[in-house]
């Protein structure tokens, strides 16, 4: 059954339940209180006239006048008046004949009896003069009320319960119109996504509801199915541009070294240069087959504990080494007391190569102008900011710098693959981390990460 | 024993230098500081404004998601050093209005920056730095200057951070 179709059931018969039985309720109580009322009528006209037909005649004139006066008389009422009669057999008169036997029973019993048959309603009362004499009065009338107003009344809910049932129908369908349309229009931009244009977001709507969690965790899906889909689309390229500086060095190392015949001492010199040339290059080896995996598999990354600040400092001394005429300034000052609130769970070289990607790009492209590290901590998110003076990224071009080997159009003087940001990117995004870039043309660029502490316990 | 330190704000992250510059002056001192934001803002002269006048409302407005965040930034830095950070508006009119708001909250210091301009994003807002150059209250004056050789035009969280010259002159 469609879910739209369900709520719709489910809401009618909730609606039309309750609407029937508060109906029902009403219409019961109301005949209810018609009978009782109705017997009390009967019961005060036939003391009336039990005064008048029975007693002296010197107040009799009062009740009568009363009687006329105030009491209009009631459709097809008639009385009966047996005089000074025996309790024990007076059943058998016949002039009771008419009446049901239970009910004249009743009346010696207990002295008051009433009952009703078809429109009539009975009513019979054993009534005492002051000379002890007993007598049995029996008033009968119609109930005008109960044949005429409760059929209306009975008329009125019927109409009412057939407008309501219409309104209900219409309300119910507008109603879960209403709850299926954002989880429609979900469904309809989650199949215009595909490989080719995993870029795509479904928008989160304002409301904090159960589809804005919806759709979030939609989008938080499509971050990972891309990060996942990018790093094995991008493996080689990544490979080759990250291996490729160490293997510079040693080649340029071994290269010099070779031009002539030297002495032993710079022969151990030069090898332990390459030595920490190729160690950085295993190190870099490992990084790599790390995002790999993790593109296949989340279960196989190693996370645990890094400090941020020393994370910060080790980039600081591969990027000057890397980028010898680069100048790095790191502002701590805003760095909490608690070192517990610096920790990430995260895996140090994949940090490492981010961090130190996003850094060497601003040293990069700054000319040899400062670069500006800072770190600070804030409601559990850690944020590291790098800021340059640099060449900037024109805005226009914003949207496409995290396409793998997209490079901006005023980066031809500098040597690149377009791949550092991305691969930055897919990493803060395995950190569950977000990454921003501020950058204003020929001004420079601001690249804020901001990463989730991890929950350590000292 | 707590001091109460008066800060002129815009609500630009800038703007917060001075706090920081004024909670590192004050590390090395014993007790706490009690740091009072305070952001001219002229009232309306509207009756139904008035009528609907909801100070956290307005506040809500005028502060960005960077300027919280690095509020909170310096709360996390400083927490042991901060008793109470609070934002306020100061709407009076006169110099003696501004006397009193002074006297009302204890203030001991007011930290001003003679070479920072202020941005007055609302209309309704005003500078308050006549009001603090008149007034009796002890003044601190410092200045610092971004790293950086270009005006920023952005209001970001870096704004915050890379600034030289923190001691006073």
């Amino acid at each position: 059954m469609k879910l739209q179709n369900k709520i719709i059931y489910i809401l009618l018969t909730a609606f039309l339940g309750y609407t029937l039985l508060f109906s029902g309720f009403i219409y019961y109580s109301i005949s209810r209180f018609a009978f009782t009322d109705f017997y009390k009528r009967l019961e005060i006209r036939a003391i009336a006239t039990a005064k008048i037909e029975l007693e002296d005649q010197k107040d009799n004139n009062v009740v009568q006048q009363l009687r006329q006066d105030y009491l209009e008389p009631l459709t097809n009422e008639k009385h009966l008046i047996l005089e000074d009669i025996d309790p024990d057999n007076v059943v058998e008169d016949v002039r009771l004949g008419k009446y049901n036997p239970s009910f004249l029973q009743q009346i010696i019993a207990r002295g008051i009896a009433n009952y009703s048959y078809k429109e009539t309603f009975y009513y019979g009362t054993l009534y005492s003069t002051p000379d002890q004499k007993e007598h049995l009065i029996i008033l009968s009338a119609e109930n005008y009320f109960i044949t005429h107003h409760i059929a209306y009344l009975r008329n009125l809910i019927f109409t009412s319960l057939a407008i309501a049932f219409l309104l209900i129908v219409l309300f119910t369908i507008m109603f879960s119109r209403k709850i299926i349309e954002p989880i429609q229009n979900i469904i309809k931009k989650t199949r215009k996504i595909g490989s080719e244009n995993l870029h795509m977001r479904l928008e989160v709507p304002e409301s904090n509801d159960s589809v804005r969690e919806l759709a979030k965790t939609f989008n938080d899906m499509l971050n990972r199915l891309e990060t996942s889909f990018e790093t094995q689309k991008n493996f080689i390229s990544n490979a080759s541009h990250e291996l490729n500086t160490p293997l510079t060095s040693i080649i340029g190392e071994a290269d010099v070294t070779l031009s002539k015949v030297r002495k032993p001492v710079e022969y151990v010199e030069s090898l332990n240069a390459i030595l920490e040339e190729a160690e950085k290059l295993q190190k870099k080896t490992q990084a790599l087959l790390l995002l790999a995996q993790t593109g296949f598999d989340g279960k196989r990354q190693k996370f645990g504990k890094v400090r941020m600040d020393q994370l910060i400092l080790d980039v600081k001394e591969t990027v000057e080494k890397i980028q010898t005429n680069c100048k790095l300034c790191l502002d701590f000052s805003l760095l909490p007391e608690n070192p517990l609130l610096l920790k990430v769970l995260g895996n140090e070289q994949l940090l490492h190569l981010a961090v130190s990607n996003i850094v060497l790009n601003a040293c990069k492209y700054s000319n040899g102008q400062p670069v500006n590290i800072a770190l600070a901590v804030m409601d559990g998110e850690i944020i590291v900011i790098v800021k340059d003076s640099g060449i900037g990224i024109p805005e226009d071009e914003m949207e496409y710098i995290y396409d793998p080997y997209f490079r901006a159009s005023n980066t031809k003087n500098h040597e690149g693959y377009g791949i550092g940001l991305p691969l930055a990117r897919n990493i803060i995004r395995i950190h569950a981390g977000e990454l921003r870039v501020n950058s204003v043309l020929n001004k420079g660029t601001t690249v804020e990460i901001r990463l989730p502490k991890g929950n350590f316990v000292l | 024993m707590t001091k109460t330190i008066l800060i002129p704000t815009d609500f630009t992250v800038k703007s917060l230098n001075l706090a920081k510059i004024a909670l590192q002056k004050n590390l090395s001192s014993q007790g706490k500081v009690r740091l009072i934001l305070v952001h001219g803002f002229w009232m309306s002269t509207s009756i139904s404004d008035l009528l609907f006048y909801s100070k956290k409302s307005l506040l809500d407005k005028l502060e960005t998601a960077d300027f919280r965040a690095s509020c909170k930034l310096l709360l996390g830095k400083y927490e042991d050093k901060i008793d109470q950070m609070t934002i306020d508006l100061f709407s009076g009119r006169n110099q003696s209005s501004f006397e009193n708001y002074l006297e009302a909250h204890n203030i001991d210091e007011v930290y001003i920056s003679p070479s920072y301009k202020y941005k007055l994003k609302n209309s309704s807002s005003f500078d308050l730095n006549p009001f603090i150059a008149k007034s009796k209250v002890k003044q601190v004056e410092v200045n610092w200057e971004l790293s950086a050789n270009h005006e920023d035009t952005q209001d970001e969280l870096s704004a915050l951070f890379f600034t030289h010259g923190q001691i006073a002159h």
